[in-house]
């Protein structure tokens, strides 16, 4: 791939700070922040779908948001194919929020119950001016159901949220990011508020509609649905990526010791595959201004001397897989 | 021998709209010293039959009819102080959905369990702390934990403490409702692993309800597949998961995305359509407008019931998969 990546992110870092704490924050004076992104890099391809995974408090959805600013970081860079996008003004921000799209866990909570379908799936093409009239708006709304298989369109342009199923309002979700055609989608837990039997639909739909878009960061806890919706899969733990690579390469070469624990942790849905135990102790240490070591010390089972003392750094080690750990430097 | 049988249970939900009839005419039966997994989609009735095991339903919501069993004694005709007296607790205990939300957050957790033995036992207070321990211990929390407020414990430690709760009378059965749900997989690994070892030790019977076949299929010894208020197929896991008879059991399992496959997939396998309104369920099989096998039969009434396959797998299906007719 020789295209500029969609998206660039150098050093990126998200500190957010703790207030209060009483009596003993007041006599040490120690300032508390949470660590929630800390000193990430990493692209984004044109075309390609790549996953973030790690569990919850790990600092995935507050990465996905810096993505497409809708935070601001503490430090580090975040390029839209070549604009530097911290650097744009409010405006010029304005301008480009139409490339950068995002789709939200919860369809019970991202759509507004007022506002019907039509409204809800049109609402991205008027505030962004990119239609004349109403025929033109219907217009594209029927195009955009129609791909996401709500049809026929006209019975459900007219209706509200709480008239569709779970599967039917993410769907209306999909179809608010994809209709202005961004180059670059935050797709945030977008399935995982739903039965496992719809969430298939939901899924080859955002395949098929990919041509609407170019790219997509798809946010999960789920390895699993991970592995197969995702090109490249990056392990997230405390604020930092442990280990990248391309989806076949983390599910059967795993080399951090965290994306192998999380793995082994996955079930699987085959009563003969059960597993032994995770190779993994104690639990995940607080984010609050976390020791310069690796993350994963206290409760990697491989820990050796050097982990307790560096951080280790995100290193290839060979054909773009990369791992940031200090035993799996080749 | 058979610890909980039910045969013919209907439970209806009486609302402004109608009568919601999510249980309708189940046989469920848990034999003694097994796991058994009740698996379906939300809304298909299952954590209201796991209450009515407890006869724990919310105030609209009343068994109909139908037969409870335990250990051999009816159940079902027991009156609410005999029942609460001597089943619910001390005999059929149970997990509830969302530990974050089920644990009281102005009690300490040991003062928290010791008042559940409290209620089934004259222990004095002594004792029954240290019996709170002793249980905090056998869910692997450090019993000196137990001073703590439930604030302070992670996700997967207040699981634990409900676990260590349902324990407090030394219950025959646990009923497990979504006991991983909302827990990361590491988490919701140790905790099999402990229910897996708890049942084992203790020679405790459980049912296990849960969305996610992928956890019924590490713990359970049988599963049942619930389908809008009837259970539509049921067998022992292995095989259930091998020769998935009924087309929603195979829906099921095929949309189940896996790490240990092979090959990448370009395409998600899923089910059409939406469960159905348990207000105005379909006539006739309630899953024929979503079933690739249907016909003009599975659109009439009655619905059809359960036939056996084996000894030990029955489906509710007049086209079950791999029949040749």
């Amino acid at each position: 791939m020789s295209q500029t990546p969609i998206i660039r992110v150098r050093n990126l870092r998200k500190l957010f700070p703790i207030r209060g704490g009483g009596l003993s924050s007041f006599l040490t004076k120690e300032e508390l922040f949470v660590h929630a992104v800390d000193d990430v890099s990493f692209d984004i391809n044109t075309d390609e779908v790549l996953g973030l995974v790690g569990e919850s408090g790990c600092g995935k959805t507050t990465l996905g948001r810096l993505l497409i600013r809708l935070l601001e970081p503490t430090s580090g860079e975040v390029y839209y194919r070549d604009t530097n996008i911290l650097s744009l003004s409010q405006s010029e921000m304005r301008e480009l929020r139409p490339k950068m799209q995002i789709i939200f866990q919860d369809p019970y909570e991202s759509l507004n119950p007022r506002m019907t379908v039509l409204d809800l799936v049109a609402e991205p093409l008027e505030v962004n001016d990119l239609i004349e009239n109403d025929a033109e708006k219907e217009e594209k709304v029927a195009e955009i159901l129609e791909q996401m298989r709500l049809t026929p369109p006209e019975e459900f342009m007219f209706r509200y949220p709480h008239e569709l199923s779970g599967g039917q309002r993410q769907r209306i979700a999909v179809a608010r990011a994809l209709i202005i055609h961004p180059d670059f989608v935050v797709a945030d837990e977008p399935v995982s508020m739903l039965d496992t039997s719809t969430r298939g639909e939901i899924l080859n739909l955002m395949i098929e509609l990919k041509a609407l878009t170019r790219s997509y960061l798809f946010i999960t806890h789920e390895l699993a649905v991970a592995r197969h919706f995702c090109d490249r899969i990056a392990i997230m733990y405390l604020g930092r990526i442990m280990e990248m690579g391309t989806s076949d390469e983390i599910v059967k070469n795993p080399s951090h010791p965290y994306t192998r624990a999380l793995l082994e942790a996955t079930p699987v849905p085959n009563p003969k595959s059960r597993k032994e135990k995770v190779n993994i102790k104690g639990e995940v240490i607080s984010p609050i201004n976390p020791p310069r070591r690796c993350r994963f010390y206290t409760r990697c089972l491989m820990a050796e001397e050097i982990c307790s003392r560096l951080e280790p750094e995100l290193v290839d080690i060979g054909g773009g897989h990369m791992v940031a750990c200090h035993l799996n430097q080749g | 021998m058979n610890v909980l049988e039910a045969s013919d249970l209907k439970v209806y939900y009486h609302t402004a709209k109608g009568v919601v009839r999510a249980v309708d005419g189940v046989d469920f039966i848990v034999e003694e010293g097994t796991s058994v997994g009740l698996a379906g989609e939300s809304g298909c009735g299952k954590t209201t039959l796991g209450l009515s095991f407890l006869k724990l339903l919310p105030e609209n919501g009343a068994i109909e009819s139908g037969s409870l069993v335990f250990e051999g004694d009816d159940i079902y005709s027991l009156d609410e102080k005999t029942f609460r007296e001597n089943i619910r607790w001390s005999q059929i205990a149970m997990i509830f959905q969302g530990a974050m939300n089920a644990l009281n957050p102005v009690f300490k957790v040991e003062d928290q369990i010791s008042e559940a033995i409290k209620l089934h036992s004259n222990k004095k207070k002594k004792e029954r702390l240290q019996m709170a321990r002793d249980l905090l211990k056998k869910v692997d929390i450090d019993p000196t934990m137990g001073r703590h407020y439930p604030h302070e414990f992670s996700g997967g430690m207040r699981q634990r403490a409900m676990i260590a709760m349902a324990l407090a009378c030394d219950p025959k059965l646990i009923i497990a409702d979504e006991p991983t749900t909302a827990l990361d997989v590491i988490v919701q690994k140790q905790l099999m692993d402990l229910l897996r070892r708890l049942k084992a030790e203790m020679n405790l019977s459980l049912i296990v309800i849960s969305h996610d076949i992928s956890v019924l299929a590490e713990l359970c010894d049988y599963l049942n597949i619930m389908y809008a208020g009837r259970i539509v197929e049921w067998g022992e896991i292995e095989e259930i998961f091998e020769n998935p008879r009924h087309h929603y059991t195979h829906g099921l399992i095929s949309t189940f995305p896996t790490v240990e496959d092979e090959e990448k997939k370009s395409r998600f396998e899923f089910i059409p359509g939406a469960p159905p309104n348990l207000l105005d369920p379909p006539l006739g099989c309630r899953f024929h407008p979503r079933c690739p096998a249907a016909t003009e039969i599975c659109m009439q009434e009655p619905t059809p019931e359960m036939r056996r396959i084996s000894e030990k797998h029955y489906v509710a299906c007049h086209h079950p998969r791999g029949d040749l007719d």
